[in-house]
């Protein structure tokens, strides 16, 4: 019994596998009917479901595959042509069995029902050629009793292993492991990079050489276990995207419009358990897409577009997340109905709302409760809305994005990491405990420096705010959101404040100490403590320790500043890269001798301080070797004009920006970073060309002096740069 | 047929649990504490790599333990295959009890013990209560419903 158990879980597997497959090649075949080879690959995949079924005696099973078959073999043998309607038909049959499998998978036994008419519908499309023919239908008649023979006297399933074989049958999971198996294994990974993390300041400490070698090793291998670990979970987003073609041909038949959807980097890969978190959405998305955007073919005919929309659909890598995007070219967003609707819907008040510019309604639209179709149809609008899809994707750590152009199209953005099990997060010290905060929610980290013992905060009535860069952000003090006892300021010299981002609302976190950032494993706390918003898990740290993962959302909508003032953003000036497209940010810097000097911050990927021990000599030139990545090393004031080249020796730490030129990574060493400035995209030109400088804004009524990046790693990398402009590296200082 | 009950206490009261459903004691009881969590709810532990929530027992009984938690006793124990850490002050011996000695809590038992507690054991000097750790975890994660006006779990001690 065990083992028809474990038979019959295979045929489920495979049938499911098969039906899939035919699913999008019937999609496929829709607009390829000529295609001989993709006619064959139905007619085999369902020829082996037919057999299989002989095999496990389900009667409904094979009689509709059966007729399925014989209508694929004669459209396969050129007797009859595919039309919309065969496609229709033969998508029935596969749903029908889709159920059926389903069913048997439920009681392990084939669910009863009737399925003559749909049968006699095959049989009749079959027909209705084969009858103006006698000659063909006698051929028929023949192909139906060898394949009946085929059937019945098959007690072994048709050959799987052809099927297989042939490389146009894309089912290739040569083991199939239970996710469950796969999801502990994950677990013993986690543990183990645990355990190698405790082990490491041993090693660091230890004088035997034989143990921190030994220690190595296994650091190198847990890394790559790790890795490893992580690629098993990974599947292409193909996998959730595959149904879509069929989603989408079936809903635009329903409502009677053309669409053609346009899928690309489906070979993109995320992790199996946030792609199953992403399907809704997106069906979603596309639902509305198709429903509310794309346009009938004659309202498109009328406003000149092509009869057949488009929806595009495309998945690549960015920064360590996966961005997905659906783009059509429907009719847009319609503002004024998205006005109309908010005030409707007392989600704005007639006044505000007329105010509100473009972007705001857009926010409008993620709200609970917004719905703009006039009526509700079957696809769309069952008071489901995007806000929804906005929770879920932000449950998974996720963002959306929305922009949309009337009669132009909407392009609809998520960004989804590449995994939830592992994240990079920032251990902050607060009272006796540790807690974490995910990286990506990070803006910066700032250091306070009191003034007279007074907080640099400013009092909003009440509210405690802080001026970063001209814009007022509101200020949490973590202990107080926790409700811990209140700490008083006045120990310490300086405050730690951590900027973070949830979704439009940047705020301050006041933590007591900034540790350091690491990967650390999410841990669920589980439904004893799942109704606590401010955490987002919990971790095990190096020493064995728990340290719980702040959720910046969680606490932003705790603290009141996200959640009810959504509708209504208190700082529209915290996005100025939008609002002002003339404005660049810049990292304002101090080489020896020029006291102000900057450089796009879009330039700069780090900003490290190096010991003087962390130089090596490479050639004329230095490197660093940091972290697993080789950089070189170009002292700025060698290269620029204005600058003291030979006094760098009484320095000890070195403030160096990363960046990346034509593959290679340079650390750029300078005496001190200052701060990052907002300041106007057009530069002044200089006087005469200075070396190393590009040219010059005002800010503050300060001349700032902007970096020629290329000009000076052209100049540290040409051979004689030494003779063509004298400078000295005094090696022995800085290894004083 | 007799069923084993460890028995633990809180200050100078006894309490016990089926045995079956401990899976270990142990005096890790290095705990980091969940700002926000119920009063009743000490924090989380690391066993092994797995988190654990742990209860304090005095606090979920409504008495007064030894306030040293540093000398407490952490029993873990299988909930829904799930583990739980209960702080005690200190176990005692493991009994052999029968049905013959049980009796179900009177009706004006006070209803937020009620929720732990589903009878008690005629000792030969004393009644030894019988906590069910699973009836208690239903309730604090809300799959049984009691009509209690106010939670106890979330007044602090």
């Amino acid at each position: 019994m065990q083992n028809n158990d474990e038979i019959l879980s295979e045929f489920i597997l495979e049938a499911r596998e098969i039906l899939d497959l035919l699913d999008a090649e019937f999609i496929r075949l829709e607009k390829l009917p000529d295609d001989k080879k993709l006619i064959g690959n139905i007619f085999r995949a369902l020829h082996t479901l037919k057999g299989s079924s002989g095999f496990f005696a389900f009667k409904r099973l094979e009689k509709i595959s059966h007729a399925g078959e014989s209508l694929l073999g004669m459209i396969r043998d050129g007797q009859i042509s595919l039309d919309p309607e065969k496609v229709d038909r033969l998508l029935e049959t596969v749903d029908v069995l889709r159920i059926i499998i389903e069913g048997i998978e439920k009681s392990h036994s084939e669910p009863t029902g009737n399925d003559q008419v749909l049968i006699g519908q095959l049989q009749f499309l079959a027909k209705i050629q084969a009858v103006s023919d006698g000659q063909i239908s006698q051929k028929i008649d023949s192909f139906l009793l060898t394949e009946n023979e085929a059937s019945i006297d098959s007690a072994i399933p048709f050959e799987p292993s052809t099927a297989i074989s042939d490389k146009s049958y894309d089912i290739s999971t040569p083991v199939k492991v239970n996710l469950d198996a796969l999801d502990r294994l994950m677990n013993l990974t986690s543990e183990m990079v645990l355990a190698r993390n405790r082990l490491l300041p041993f090693a660091n400490v230890s004088k035997d050489l034989n143990f921190s070698q030994t220690v190595r090793s296994i650091d190198l291998l847990t890394l790559e276990l790790q890795e490893r670990m992580m690629k098993m979970r990974m599947q292409p987003i193909s996998y959730v995207w595959s149904k879509f073609s069929r989603l989408v041909r079936d809903l635009s038949r329903e409502c009677n419009k053309q669409i053609n959807l346009i899928q690309l980097g489906s070979e993109t890969e995320l992790d199996r358990a946030l792609l199953d978190a992403i399907r809704d959405p997106l069906i979603h998305i596309l639902r509305n897409s198709i429903d509310h955007s794309i346009e009938t073919p004659e309202e498109r005919k009328s406003k000149g577009k092509s009869e057949v929309g488009s929806i595009q659909l495309s998945a690549f890598h960015q920064n360590g997340m996966v961005v997905i995007e659906i783009v059509d070219d429907g009719a847009g967003i319609n503002y004024e109905r998205v006005r109309s609707r908010a005030i409707e819907r007392r989600l704005v008040d007639s006044v505000e709302a007329e105010g509100l510019t473009n972007d705001a309604l857009i926010e409008l639209i993620f709200l609970p409760g917004f719905s703009t179709k006039d009526h509700i149809s079957s696809l769309s609008g069952r008071g489901v809305g995007m806000d929804v899809v906005k929770n879920k994707i932000i449950s998974i750590g996720g963002s959306i994005e929305l922009t949309s152009e009337s009669n132009i199209g909407t392009t609809i953005r998520l960004k989804i990491p590449l995994t939830l099990a592992i994240i990079p997060a920032l251990l902050v010290g607060l009272e006796e405990q540790t807690f974490a905060i995910p990286e990506n929610r990070i803006l910066e980290l700032a250091r306070l420096i009191k003034k007279n013992n007074e907080t640099p905060f400013e009092d909003f009535y009440g509210t405690p705010v802080y001026r970063l860069r001209e814009n007022l952000i509101p200020v949490l003090y973590l202990n107080n959101e926790l409700k811990l006892d209140q700490l008083s300021d006045s120990k310490s010299a300086s405050i730690n404040m951590v900027v973070v981002q949830s979704d439009e609302v940047k705020f301050g976190i006041i933590v007591d100490a900034i540790l350091n950032i690491q990967d650390v494993v999410v841990k669920p706390l589980g439904p004893l403590l799942n109704n606590l918003p401010k955490y987002a898990g919990a971790t095990i740290l190096g020493s064995g320790r728990i340290s719980l993962i702040l959720d910046v959302d969680g606490i932003a909508v705790e603290s009141g500043l996200a959640g009810r003032i959504r509708a209504n953003p208190i700082h529209p000036v915290a996005i100025p890269m939008e609002t002002l497209e003339e404005e660049v940010s810049m990292l304002l810097f101090e080489l020896n001798g020029l006291s102000r000097i900057a450089l796009p911050l879009e330039c700069i990927e780090h900003i490290l301080m190096l010991n003087a021990t962390q130089f090596q000599e490479n050639g004329d030139k230095e490197a660093i070797y940091y972290k697993d990545l080789f950089m070189h090393a170009v002292r700025l004031q060698d290269y620029v004009s204005g600058c003291n080249s030979s006094s760098h020796s009484e320095q000890t730490v070195f403030p160096a920006l990363t960046c990346n030129l034509n593959h290679k990574t340079y650390a750029l060493i300078v005496k001190q970073v200052h701060d990052i400035i907002q300041v106007p995209k057009k530069m002044h030109e200089l006087s005469s060309p200075q070396r190393g400088i590009q040219g010059c804004i005002i800010y503050k009524n300060d001349v700032i002096n902007i970096l020629d990046l290329e000009e000076v790693i052209a100049m540290h990398n040409a051979h004689d740069s030494s003779t063509s402009y004298p400078r000295v590296i005094d090696i022995q200082g800085v290894l004083d | 047929m007799n069923i084993s009950y460890l028995t633990f206490f809180i200050g100078k009261n006894q309490f016990c649990i089926p045995a079956e459903r401990v899976l270990e004691m142990n005096r890790n009881t290095d705990y980091t504490s969940v700002p926000g969590a119920p009063a009743a709810i000490k924090g989380i532990l690391n066993l092994r790599g797995q988190l654990i929530v742990a209860f304090d027992m005095s606090s979920l009984l409504g008495l007064e333990g030894s306030r040293k938690l540093s000398e407490a006793v952490s029993i873990i124990v299988d909930v829904d295959s799930s583990p739980i850490s209960l702080l005690v002050d200190g176990v005692g011996d493991i009994l052999s009890l029968g049905a013959d000695t049980f009796e179900r809590p009177p009706n004006n038992f006070p209803l937020h013990i009620r929720n732990a507690v589903i009878g008690a054991h005629k000792l030969a000097d004393s009644l030894l209560v019988v906590i069910d750790p699973n009836l208690l975890i239903q309730y604090l994660t809300g799959k049984v419903e009691i009509s209690t006006p106010v939670d106890p779990l979330f007044i602090s001690p």
